[in-house]
C-alpha cells in the first residue's frame, strides 16, 4: 500500500477513536474531578484527581448485589434469547418452511411497539403470573422484546451458508439437529456472538422494564441503581459518571474477549460457498 | 411430504413463537383495545369511542409536528450512523496494530448505560458550563435554540447507537469469501471498485437489517430527548414517544396515549415495509 | 467451537441460572397475612440526607411493637416517580403501603381514587400546626386524603458580595432587580457573568417560575370559578416581562431556556451569575464545605412588580396511604407519627428539608442549632400552591410548551396563551 494511503487510513482510525472516545473520556475525567470542580472550566483537567467517587459507588450498600443481579439477567436473557432464536432461524434459513416471510414480518410487528405503551399492560400480566418483582420477569421482558432482532440477524447469518453443504451433510446420514450442531453453528459464529454481545448489551443497559417490573433491593439492576444515586433536586455528576464508567467496563471487556472470533469466524473454517 | 416430518420443520420454530405470542401479544391488544377507549382515571371516565380517538389524532397539530420531529430525526440519525458505521467497520476489517484493542473500544458508547449518557450530553452541551462550547471556544445554545435543538439530540444518538452498526457490518463482512477479492484483484480491480462490486453487493442484506432495526429504534426514541430538552423549546424536538409518554404516564390519558402508541407503531411498520420488500429481494438473488 | 465441550457449558450455565433467577424470584417477598409483625413498605424519593430517616423510623418501630417498616427508594426524577405510581396503582398493586408524593399529585391520586380517605383518622388539632397552603393540596371535597411532611418554596439567591460592593439591598421588585443587575454587569465587565438565571427549560420548573412572575404582578392560572385567566392582561404583562429578561434586558442569558434546577445551581455556584430563582436546597449545597460561595450569597424572598405582592411556588412532598393496602390502620399510625412535632423537629434538624409543621422553625434547640434565614421562613408562609385541581398536570401538560415558546421567543404571550387558554378551558369543559 502506498504510504500516502497508509496516512489516510491511519488518519480516519485516530478520527473516529476520537469521536468515540472523547466524550466517554470526558466521563471519566468527570468521574475523577473532585466535587468543587465539576461546574468549572476551565481547568479542563481536574487539579488533582480524586478516586472520591468510585469509592462512594464501590461503597454503596448492595452494589455487588446488584452487579451480580445484572449479569443474571443480562447472562440469562442471552442463553433465552439463543435458546429459542437459534432453532428458529434454522428452521427459517434452512428447512423451507412454508409462510416464511410472513412468520418473520409478524414477529417483526411484535417488537415495533413502544415500550412505554405496553410495559404497564405487561406489569399487569405478570402480576397475574405472579412473578412481578422477580429477576425472571425482567428476563421475560428484554428476551420478548430482542427475540425478534435475533431471529432476523440469525436467520440472515444462516442463509449465508450453501444450501449445498446443507444437503450434502443430510446425505451422509446427518440429522437435522446435527446439521445444526456440526456445520451451521461453527459457519455462524460471527453473525451469533455479535448478536450476542448486542443482546447482552441491551439487557445490561435497558432501564424501563427493570424499574417498572422489580421494587425491592433484591431485584434490582445496574441502571435501575444508576438512577437512584441522585436526590430530588441535587444530581451527583460525579458519582454518576464513576458509576456509568464502571458499568460500561464489563460490556467492553467482553469484546475484546470475542472480538477475535467475530472477525475471524469464516476463515477459521475451511469451508467456502 | 410426510406430515411427521413437517412438523418436525415447524418444531424448530415453535418455542420462539410460542413464547412470542404469550408475552409480547397481550399488551399489544391491550394497547390497541385501550386506543379505542376514553380512559382517564382522573375523570372516572372508561368508555367505548369506537375511532374517536383517531378522528381527533387527524386533526392534533402536536401530533403532526411530533410525527415530523419523529421522521426527521429517524431519517438523519439512520443515515449517519449507516455512513459512520459502514466506515468505521471496514477500517476495523482491515490489519493493523492494536486492532483487537480498537475493536474493543469502539463498542463503548453502545455500552454506556442509556440513562446516564443521555444526562451525560445535557452536560456536554450545557451553553455556560458544557465541555463542547469550551472547546470550540464559542457560545452556542445547543439545547434551547430551536435551530440546534434536535441536531444535538441527533449527534448523542449517533454517538451512542454507531458501534451497534459497527458490530454488525463487521460481523457481515467475515461471510464474505476472501477468493472473491483475490480473483478480481487478478483482474486489476483497483480498491473502490472491489467495494462497488463486491463489498457493497454481498453486504446488502445486513445493511438492510441494520437500517431495519436503526429505523425501527430511531423512529421510537425517548429517553434521549426527554432528558436533553423535555420536548423543548416549544415542542420543536418533541418526538411521538414523547408525546405519548405524556399523555400516558404525566397526564393519565390513556386511551388516547395508546392511540398516539398505535400511531408510532404504523408509522414504524410503513417504514419497515419499505426495507422488507428490499431485503426479500436480496435474500431471493442470494438463495 | 466445540460442540461437546461448549453443550457442557451451556448446560451448567442454564442450570445455574435458572436457580439463580427461582432463587432470587423467591426472597424480597414479604410474607402477607400470619402473624409475627407487620411489614409496611414505605415508598419515598430520595430526599437530602435521607438516610437519617431509618432512625426516625426505628423510634417509631419502638413505640409500635408489631409494626415494621421496609423503605423502598424511588428513582430521582418525579417523572419517573409519577410514571411508578400510575403503572402500580393503576394495576392495583398491594405491595406499598405508604407514598411519597409531590404536591400536585396529591389531587390527582386522590380523584383516581388510589389513596385512602384520612378524615375519620387524624384530628384537626394533629393538623392545624401544619402549613396552611400545603394542606390545601390535601382535601378534595370535603375530605382528607394525605398530609404534608415537608415543604419548599420558590427563593432568589443573589451575590452578596457584588451588591455589597455597589451599596445594593437585595432587590424587592423585578424592576429593581433588573436594574441592580445591568448596573453591576456593566461594572463587572465580566463576558462570563450573568445577570438572572431561572430555570426556563420546557418542563414542570419553567411553570413554577411562570406563575411566580404572574402572581406577583396581580395575576393568576385560573381565575374566578376556575376558568383559566391567561389572557388577562396582568399574565400577559408578566410573561412579557420575562421574555425580555432574556431579549431587550440583556439580563438573562438566552440559555436560562435550556435550565433546570441543578444546572441553574452550578452556574451560580461557580459565581456566574448574580441572581437565581431556586428551592432552599440550594442554600445548603452553598454552605457545604469546599463550596467559592459560601458566605458570598444571600437569600430573599422572589421578587414581585410593583404594587403587587411576592407569591413564592409552593413544592414540597405529601404522604398517603395505598388504597390497595391490607395495612392501612397501621399506615395510618405512621403518618400520624410523621407529622407530629417532635418528629417534624427532628426532620428539620437532620434531614436537610423545611417540615410542614410551622411551630417546629420557633423551637429554641432548633433556632439555637440552625441558623436559617428569616427570609426563608418568609417565603414558606407567602408561598402558595399551584392550582389545586385533579386536572393540574393536564394544565401544566399544556402550558409547559407554550411557556417554552414565550421564553424562546418563538411566540409572544398574546399568541402562546390564546393557544393554550382554548385547551384547559375544553379540558375543564369535560369534567
Amino acid at each position: 500500500m502506498p504510504s500516502w494511503q497508509r496516512l489516510g487510513v491511519l488518519l480516519l482510525l485516530a478520527a473516529m477513536l476520537g469521536f468515540i472516545l472523547g466524550p466517554f473520556l470526558w466521563q471519566v475525567i468527570t468521574a475523577l474531578k473532585p466535587t468543587a470542580e465539576l461546574g468549572q472550566l476551565p481547568p479542563l483537567l481536574p487539579s488533582r484527581p480524586t478516586g472520591q467517587h468510585f469509592s462512594t459507588v464501590l461503597g454503596t450498600p448492595g452494589f455487588l448485589r446488584v452487579f451480580l443481579n445484572s449479569v443474571v439477567v443480562a447472562g440469562g436473557t442471552v442463553l433465552l434469547v439463543f435458546l429459542l432464536s437459534v432453532p428458529a432461524a434454522y428452521a427459517l434459513a434452512k428447512l423451507g418452511l412454508r409462510g416464511r416471510n410472513p412468520i418473520l414480518a409478524l414477529l417483526l410487528c411484535l417488537s415495533m411497539f413502544p415500550p412505554i405503551a405496553n410495559v404497564a399492560p405487561l406489569y399487569l400480566l405478570f402480576i397475574r403470573l405472579g412473578i412481578r418483582d422477580s429477576l425472571l420477569a425482567v428476563v421475560l421482558a428484554h428476551s420478548v422484546y430482542t427475540l425478534p432482532f435475533a431471529v432476523w440477524i440469525l436467520t440472515n447469518f444462516f442463509q449465508e451458508i450453501p444450501d449445498d453443504l446443507y444437503r450434502a451433510a443430510r446425505v451422509d446420514g446427518c440429522s437435522r439437529l446435527g446439521v445444526l450442531r456440526h456445520i451451521v453453528l461453527p459457519l455462524a459464529v460471527p453473525g451469533m456472538l455479535s448478536v450476542g454481545l448486542l443482546v447482552f448489551v441491551f439487557s445490561w443497559n435497558e432501564f424501563l422494564y427493570a424499574l417498572t417490573l422489580t421494587a425491592s433491593e433484591s431485584a434490582r439492576t445496574l441502571p435501575v441503581a444508576i438512577s437512584l444515586f441522585p436526590g430530588v433536586h441535587e444530581i451527583p455528576w460525579g458519582e454518576i459518571a464513576a458509576a456509568a464508567v464502571l458499568a460500561t467496563l464489563p460490556t467492553v471487556l467482553l469484546m475484546f474477549i470475542f472480538q477475535r472470533r467475530i472477525i475471524s469466524g469464516l476463515t477459521a473454517g475451511a469451508v467456502k460457498g | 411430504m410426510l406430515w411427521r416430518e413437517r412438523i418436525g420443520r415447524y418444531g424448530y420454530l415453535a418455542p420462539a413463537a410460542l413464547f412470542a405470542a404469550s408475552i409480547a401479544l397481550v399488551p399489544i391488544l391491550v394497547t390497541f383495545w385501550l386506543s379505542f377507549h376514553r380512559q382517564m382515571p382522573i375523570f372516572g371516565i372508561s368508555r367505548f369511542v369506537g375511532l374517536e380517538n383517531y378522528r381527533f389524532l387527524l386533526e392534533d397539530a402536536r401530533f403532526w409536528n411530533a410525527l415530523g420531529n419523529t421522521a426527521y430525526f429517524a431519517a438523519f440519525s439512520v443515515v449517519l450512523e449507516l455512513g459512520l458505521g459502514l466506515t468505521f467497520a471496514l477500517l476495523l476489517n482491515r490489519q493493523f496494530r492494536g486492532r483487537a484493542v480498537a475493536r474493543a473500544l469502539v463498542l463503548i458508547p453502545w455500552a454506556v448505560p442509556n440513562v446516564v449518557a443521555a444526562r451525560f450530553w445535557e452536560w456536554v452541551y450545557n451553553a455556560d458550563f458544557g465541555v463542547l462550547n469550551y472547546l470550540l471556544g464559542i457560545k452556542i445554545n445547543w439545547l434551547g435554540d430551536p435551530l440546534w435543538a434536535l441536531h444535538a439530540a441527533i449527534l448523542a444518538d449517533v454517538w451512542k447507537t454507531t458501534p451497534f452498526v459497527v458490530l454488525l457490518l463487521l460481523a457481515g463482512l467475515q461471510v464474505i469469501p476472501e477468493e472473491l477479492y483475490q480473483a478480481a484483484r487478478i483482474d486489476g480491480a483497483n480498491a473502490w471498485q472491489l467495494f462497488r462490486h463486491i463489498t457493497l453487493p454481498l453486504l446488502k442484506p445486513v445493511i438492510l437489517l441494520v437500517l431495519l432495526f436503526r429505523t425501527m429504534d430511531a423512529a421510537r426514541i425517548f429517553d434521549l430527548i426527554f432528558v436533553l430538552t423535555g420536548g423543548g423549546p416549544a415542542n420543536e424536538t418533541e418526538t411521538l414517544v414523547v408525546y405519548a409518554y405524556k399523555l400516558l404516564y404525566r397526564t393519565l390519558q390513556f386511551g388516547y396515549g395508546s392511540t398516539l402508541s398505535v400511531a408510532a407503531f404504523l408509522f414504524i411498520l410503513a417504514l419497515s415495509l419499505a426495507y422488507l420488500h428490499q431485503l426479500r429481494r436480496a435474500w431471493e438473488l442470494r438463495g | 467451537m466445540r460442540p461437546r465441550a461448549s453443550r457442557l457449558t451451556v448446560s451448567v450455565g442454564l442450570g445455574l441460572l435458572i436457580l439463580g433467577l427461582l432463587f432470587s424470584a423467591c426472597t424480597g417477598r414479604r410474607s402477607r397475612e400470619g402473624s409475627g409483625p407487620v411489614t409496611l413498605v414505605f415508598k419515598h424519593a430520595k430526599h437530602p440526607r435521607y438516610s437519617y430517616l431509618r432512625q426516625l423510623i426505628d423510634q417509631f418501630e419502638a413505640e409500635n411493637p408489631g409494626i415494621r417498616i421496609r423503605e423502598e427508594i424511588l428513582p430521582a426524577s418525579t417523572d419517573e416517580q409519577h410514571q411508578f405510581y400510575v403503572i402500580n396503582l393503576g394495576a392495583e398493586a398491594d405491595d406499598f403501603d405508604i407514598l411519597d408524593m409531590d404536591i400536585i399529585w396529591v389531587p390527582e391520586f386522590a380523584r383516581a381514587g388510589w389513596l385512602v380517605d384520612l378524615t375519620p383518622h387524624i384530628s384537626e388539632a394533629e393538623l392545624e400546626p401544619l402549613n396552611p397552603p400545603a394542606l390545601q393540596a390535601d382535601w378534595l371535597d370535603g375530605r382528607l386524603y394525605a398530609v404534608p411532611w415537608f415543604v419548599d418554596a420558590g427563593v432568589l439567591y443573589y451575590r452578596k458580595d457584588l451588591l455589597d460592593k455597589y451599596g445594593f439591598e437585595p432587590p424587592r421588585t423585578y424592576p429593581e432587580l433588573v436594574r441592580q443587575a445591568r448596573h453591576i454587569l456593566a461594572r463587572e465587565n465580566d463576558p462570563r457573568l450573568n445577570g438572572f438565571v431561572w430555570q426556563g427549560m420546557q418542563y414542570e420548573g419553567l411553570v413554577c417560575v411562570a406563575l411566580e412572575f404572574i402572581r406577583g404582578n396581580g395575576g393568576d392560572l385560573l381565575g374566578a370559578g376556575a376558568r383559566p385567566a391567561l389572557t388577562a392582561p396582568a399574565t400577559l404583562e408578566a410573561l412579557e416581562f420575562m421574555d425580555a429578561l432574556i431579549g431587550e434586558q440583556g439580563v438573562s442569558p438566552s440559555l436560562v431556556t435550556t435550565l433546570n434546577e441543578e444546572a441553574s445551581r452550578f452556574i451560580f455556584q461557580s459565581g456566574r451569575a448574580i441572581f437565581m430563582r431556586n428551592w432552599p436546597y440550594v442554600w445548603r449545597k452553598l454552605q457545604e464545605p469546599g463550596s467559592s460561595m459560601a458566605g458570598r450569597a444571600g437569600l430573599a424572598v422572589v421578587p414581585h412588580f410593583p404594587g403587587h405582592a411576592s407569591v413564592p411556588t409552593l413544592g414540597g412532598f405529601h404522604l398517603g396511604v395505598n388504597a390497595y393496602s391490607h395495612h392501612k390502620k397501621e399506615a395510618i399510625a405512621f403518618l400520624r407519627f410523621m407529622i407530629r412535632y417532635s418528629s417534624q423537629k427532628e426532620i428539620l434538624l437532620n434531614l436537610g428539608v423545611l417540615p410542614a409543621h410551622m411551630e417546629v422553625y420557633e423551637d429554641p434547640e432548633v433556632q439555637e442549632a440552625l441558623a436559617l434565614p428569616a427570609e426563608l421562613l418568609a417565603a414558606l408562609s407567602l408561598a402558595q400552591p399551584r392550582p389545586v385541581t385533579p386536572y393540574y398536570l393536564m394544565i401544566s401538560q399544556i402550558l409547559q410548551p407554550e411557556l417554552s415558546a414565550v421564553v424562546a421567543g418563538i411566540r409572544s404571550p398574546e399568541q402562546a396563551m390564546a393557544v393554550a387558554a382554548p385547551q384547559i378551558e375544553h379540558l375543564l369543559e369535560i369534567r
